[in-house]
């Protein structure tokens, strides 16, 4: 059974990369906090129940609670002290696709992006993403698929991934 | 421009990274899980009202009743109405006082009629800090910060074991105190010592009541929180000669 210890070394040694993961769904490092702080309570409340590895349990509260953050987040305009620099033309090209690759990200839905960072930042496989979203491995293939079409990832370069792996 | 898949993948570490802070803090964690007790408890006080509104809304007379005909003459005697309401009950199951620090004492948990947990708290000597285990397994090191800690009792544990130690001894170890090991490291580097230490554990209960003290009802408004208890606090516990490092 796990006992206390137990959960303060997870928090001590997976806190940082989980950080990160949250950080990837919501994109603002304040909410990435808030939401890792959520989460572990959450999962402290049933860490006796939590078998060897707890990554997956984690995992999901951390995708189902900024799922529901981010249906009642607030759409409407943000007062904002400073105006946002303008965009320039970046001669290497690096940041251009950089830039274009963040915005797109930020623009998927909840649920694709999580699929995103699930599969490309925390390297699970789809039977165990679509666990920890409670879904299908189907859905979260065509998930998958839609979001990555919108970040313009080539298709043929994917397909070579693919079947190379 | 197309990305790749592997461009992704640099991408998200690469963006992960920027900024990135060492994580959450174990201290962080119980903050939030205080929080959410609290909203969890508050929620379940107004699930009591409402379940008492509609309690009352169902059993208490109701006026406005159809008229009766003239020809008969009814009458029905005044009485006081009915009220449903309820009391949360703090029942001591266990006080003990102890004067030395520095070993481990174990306490048998008596039975208590409550179905929820114990509260535990431990008055201590300012500064110290205090180990505790259930059933034999060790659970954590709480500092001794205000003059006392507070433990939750699973209902159904059987033996409360706890140690008040200078935190000397803890910096002895030269390391974050995490598992028994470490707590029994600690209890070796523990010197005794005279100190006022005090275990209290109570048995919280709501029971229904329709009077007397403290017996509140769905169709009142709520007061303000009581004060916190008090407790005794013990002076600072003086830190020379409480082991080295």
């Amino acid at each position: 059974m796990r006992d206390r210890a137990d959960f303060e070394r997870y928090v001590e040694q997976r806190s940082a990369r989980l950080l990160r993961t949250a950080y990837l769904l919501c994109r603002d490092w304040g909410l990435a906090e808030d939401l890792l702080q959520t989460a572990l309570a959450k999962a402290w409340f049933a860490w006796r129940r939590v078998g060897d590895d707890p990554d997956p349990y984690v995992y999901r509260i951390l995708a189902n609670t900024h799922a529901s953050w981010w249906r009642r987040r607030w759409r409407g305009e943000v007062p904002t002290e400073v105006l946002p620099e303008h965009a320039t033309e970046d001669p290497t090209g690096d940041l251009g696709v950089r830039e274009a690759v963040r915005t797109a990200l930020g623009a998927l839905p909840a649920r694709q992006r999580a699929v995103l960072v699930l599969r490309y930042y925390a390297d699970l496989p789809d039977r165990e993403i679509a666990e920890i979203l409670g879904c299908s491995e189907v859905t979260v293939r065509s998930q998958a698929t839609r979001a990555l079409a919108k970040l313009r990832v080539d298709p043929a370069a994917r397909a070579a991934t693919i079947s190379g792996s | 421009m197309m990305i790749t898949e592997s461009d992704l993948r640099e991408f998200l570490e690469r963006d992960a990274g920027d900024g990135a802070s060492g994580g959450v803090t174990v201290a962080q964690v119980d903050g939030r899980v205080r929080g959410i007790r609290r909203r969890r408890l508050r929620l379940l006080g107004g699930a009591v009202a409402a379940g008492l509104a509609v309690t009352a809304m169902l059993t208490l007379p109701r006026s406005g009743g159809g008229g009766a005909p003239d020809d008969v003459w009814t009458g029905v005697m005044a009485q006081p109405s009915p009220r449903y309401g309820a009391r949360g009950v703090y029942v001591g199951i266990l006080d003990r006082r102890y004067s030395w620090m520095g070993e481990r004492v174990a306490v048998g948990i008596p039975e208590y009629q409550g179905s929820e947990n114990a509260w535990g708290n431990l008055a201590c000597p300012r500064g110290t800090v205090a180990l505790y285990w259930l059933d034999g397994a060790y659970q954590n090191a709480l500092l001794c910060k205000d003059g006392f800690v507070s433990m939750t009792v699973p209902k159904g544990t059987g033996r409360l074991e706890f140690a008040v130690v200078s935190s000397g001894s803890v910096r002895r170890l030269g390391r974050p105190l995490v598992n028994e090991e470490d707590a029994r490291q600690v209890l070796g580097f523990a010197d005794g010592r005279r100190a006022e230490i005090r275990l209290t554990l109570t048995d919280p209960r709501v029971e229904p009541c329709d009077s007397g003290p403290d017996c509140r009802f769905a169709d009142e408004s709520i007061p303000p929180l009581s004060p916190a208890p008090t407790w005794t606090l013990f002076p600072e516990y003086p830190e020379t000669g409480s082991g080295g490092g």
